[in-house]
């Protein structure tokens, strides 16, 4: 069936899933005679989104719903909370159950997807990505069997004027490995202590498999973006995956915006807890000032923009501003750590973003150093 | 850094103590201490008026701490007032509920000699120094009122200095110690981060403007009112001359009724188009932010250039 004629058929969840089953079970059909695909290519995909909205205002999401709309897309209420969209044979179904944290299904090609997604995230302000660190993926990972494991470290991508590698004291700029081995943990953790790659060794995607039965099982590619890319037999086990990591990283966000950003009261009086982030080596003087004009200069993927203080030659306070959702915050960086003050309210997603992307561009060894955080960062997953 | 920054510098340093921080002793946190109050003003015994930097609260201990920072030279009139504060000035005049309290001088290590022959033998006030490695009640001179606290300052707290905080409290009205020049960075970051945040039509006052951009984390309300309303007559000026100059296109300033008495009683209105909520223009960002730059370079803080280079290669303008 065409999309069109998918986006036109179903009409409940109960149909979605069914139809999400027969894409799964063809192409695990395909996948087990060893017919490679191209990368994405018919796979169902999911993706948790962050539409920010921590009170969870019905509200929030009629206006993203509005701004798809404006975009020309198809739109067809499945029911209150589930919503399929279509547009020039891109099909998509968001499930807003949890209005912040959106889930939205694709069995669309990946570069349509991509596009699409990238394009929702620039234009409609509330809208994020949610972010999984390397210890948040590691973390999960034990919620099935570890297949393997992808690092992509890349300096350039934010590091445009300064040179990265010889902060970190690396010989890449970039790096690609992807390992499947029969036991990955074993042998990130030995890459890991041969220290061979140094601080340019993030995790990118991880694949895990978890068995619900004898024939029923889930074998996803998770990346750091929060995609799901699903290679099991069964709708439900993929969604079960897709639900659980959902729900650490809700935890996480809203564990951020709850206890640490700073407010003060009069019943409590001053509370909260500013976070601080080390860095593994030392920002050497003479790149300290390029960085951090790098960081804070509007651009993707952390998108801060501030006025940047230096105090001293290796110490700088920056006002800055979210310029996803416009929100202020103040940070405190020095050449080997960083700390930044939340006000109440400021989305938690920003926290998130900032690590993930500090340790896929810059080094992936920086380290939150809240011991509360760290727990949450490191869920422990039956 | 200036002198007079480092008085903002010596009181942060001293509250970061009453924070869980990573890698800065939680000291006063541990003993249930909590800021109650930023430079809160009340009359001693005698009539005489106080305004500590911090009055900090423990309800686990029923104790307080009035926090008295000198990055010069003590006051030997302040010294004297410090000194006829009692018990029931702070219940009933400042209206904090203890049983006990002390006054406390705080003061980087240059200060020491002269704090330490001011208050030796003539005022009970213990007597902190920040040193280059260290916070430290100086030992011979007096002890804290409260044994627990006592104890938990008996031996110097090791600190490392390079993660000292310094923007727990990011505000104070002392024109020294937070510049008109960094109120117009926090001006402008705020207007950014309002244009970008809210929709059109937007309403937003000057008080509540100063609250989420300028003093921040609610911190408006540790002030006395007397306080606040100088806090709002100091940003506001600097504000509406800001708004009138740089983002005509964007807000619009609306004087209420009985505004020339009580100043604080203008909006700002957001008044650009957008398509919907906040600027989802990236194109508006961008301009956004080269406004910012306009108006820091004509008038704000100069070390603050991080615009300068930031245009050239804004990746979000590839609309």
């Amino acid at each position: 069936m065409e999309n069109k004629e998918i986006f036109d058929t179903i009409k409940d969840r109960q149909e979605m899933g069914q139809y999400f089953d027969r894409i799964m079970d063809s192409t695990y059909a395909a996948l087990r005679e060893q017919q490679e695909q191209e990368f994405g290519e018919n796979l169902l995909k999911s993706y948790i989104f962050e539409l920010h909205n921590p009170k969870r205002e019905a509200q929030r999401f009629i206006k993203f719903i509005d701004f798809l709309k404006r975009n020309l897309f198809e739109i067809k209420e499945i029911d209150k909370d589930l919503l399929s969209f279509y547009k020039d044979d891109f099909l998509f179904f968001i499930d807003a159950y949890d209005p912040r944290f959106l889930l939205i299904h694709s069995p669309s090609k990946a570069t349509l997807c991509n596009d699409n997604f990238d394009f929702f995230v620039k234009r409609f302000p509330s809208l994020d990505r949610t972010w999984f660190n390397t210890s948040l993926l590691e973390s999960l990972s034990y919620y099935g069997e570890f297949e393997s494991w992808k690092s992509v470290y890349n300096s350039k991508k934010i590091h445009k004027e300064s040179d990265i590698s010889a902060y970190n004291n690396l010989e890449w700029e970039e790096l690609s490995l992807q390992i499947k081995s029969r036991n990955p943990r074993q042998k990130l953790q030995q890459i890991r202590e041969s220290n061979i790659f140094k601080n340019a060794f993030p995790i990118t995607s991880i694949r895990i498999k978890k068995d619900y039965s004898e024939d029923a099982f889930a074998r996803e590619d998770i990346n750091f973006l929060g995609k799901f890319t699903a290679r099991g037999n069964n709708f439900v086990n993929h969604i079960d995956i897709v639900t659980r990591f959902s729900k650490s990283y809700s935890k996480l966000v809203e564990t951020i915006e709850n206890d640490f950003s700073l407010h003060f009261s009069k019943e409590n009086g001053y509370y909260g807890e500013p976070i601080i982030i080390e860095f593994p080596t030392k920002i050497q003087l003479e790149y300290f000032k390029i960085i951090l004009k790098a960081w804070f200069s509007g651009t993707q993927p952390f998108l801060l923009w501030g006025l940047i203080d230096f105090k001293l030659n290796d110490y700088a306070v920056v006002e800055a501003i979210d310029l996803h959702m416009g929100h202020p915050l103040t940070f405190e960086i020095s050449s080997d750590f960083m700390r930044i003050y939340l006000q109440k309210d400021v989305c938690g997603n920003l926290i998130t973003r900032l690590l993930a992307n500090l340790e896929q561009h810059f080094s992936s060894s920086v380290r939150i150093l809240n011991d509360k955080l760290t727990k949450v960062f490191n869920p422990q997953i039956e | 850094m200036t002198s007079e920054e480092k008085h903002l510098d010596l009181i942060n340093a001293f509250a970061g103590l009453c924070f869980d921080l990573p890698k800065w002793p939680n000291t006063l946190y541990k003993l249930g201490f909590k800021i109650k109050a930023i430079e809160w003003q009340f009359t001693n015994t005698n009539g005489g008026f106080v305004k500590p930097e911090l009055i900090i609260v423990s309800q686990k201990l029923n104790h307080a701490i009035l926090l008295e920072c000198k990055s010069g030279t003590l006051d030997d009139d302040q010294l004297k007032r410090y000194s006829d504060v009692a018990l029931d000035d702070i219940v009933v005049k400042a209206n904090f509920t203890v049983a006990g309290f002390d006054v406390t001088f705080f003061v980087y290590e240059v200060s020491l000699e002269e704090a330490r022959r001011k208050i030796a033998g003539s005022f009970k006030f213990p007597l902190i120094v920040l040193t280059g490695d260290k916070i430290e009640r100086i030992a011979d001179i007096n002890k804290f009122s409260h044994g627990d606290v006592d104890q938990d300052f008996r031996n110097p707290i090791d600190v490392d200095l390079r993660y000292r905080p310094y923007n727990l409290i990011p505000f104070s009205n002392d024109k020294k110690s937070f510049p008109d020049s960094k109120v117009v960075n926090a001006i402008v970051v705020g207007l950014t981060s309002m244009l970008i945040t809210e929709t059109v039509g937007t309403v937003i006052g000057v008080l509540n403007f100063v609250q989420k951009y300028i003093v921040k984390n609610n911190l408006f309300d540790c002030f006395l009112v007397a306080d606040q309303k100088k806090i709002i007559e100091r940003c506001q000026g600097l504000m509406r001359s800001i708004v009138k100059k740089y983002y005509k296109n964007y807000l619009t300033i609306m004087i209420k009724d009985g505004a020339e008495i009580n100043p604080n009683k203008y909006d700002i209105i957001k008044t650009c188009h957008s398509e919907n909520e906040g600027a989802d223009s990236l194109k508006e960002k961008k301009q956004l932010i080269r406004i910012a730059g306009n108006v820091i370079q004509d008038m704000g803080d100069k070390a603050s250039v991080a615009y300068q280079t930031s245009l050239d290669e804004f990746l979000l303008s590839s609309e």
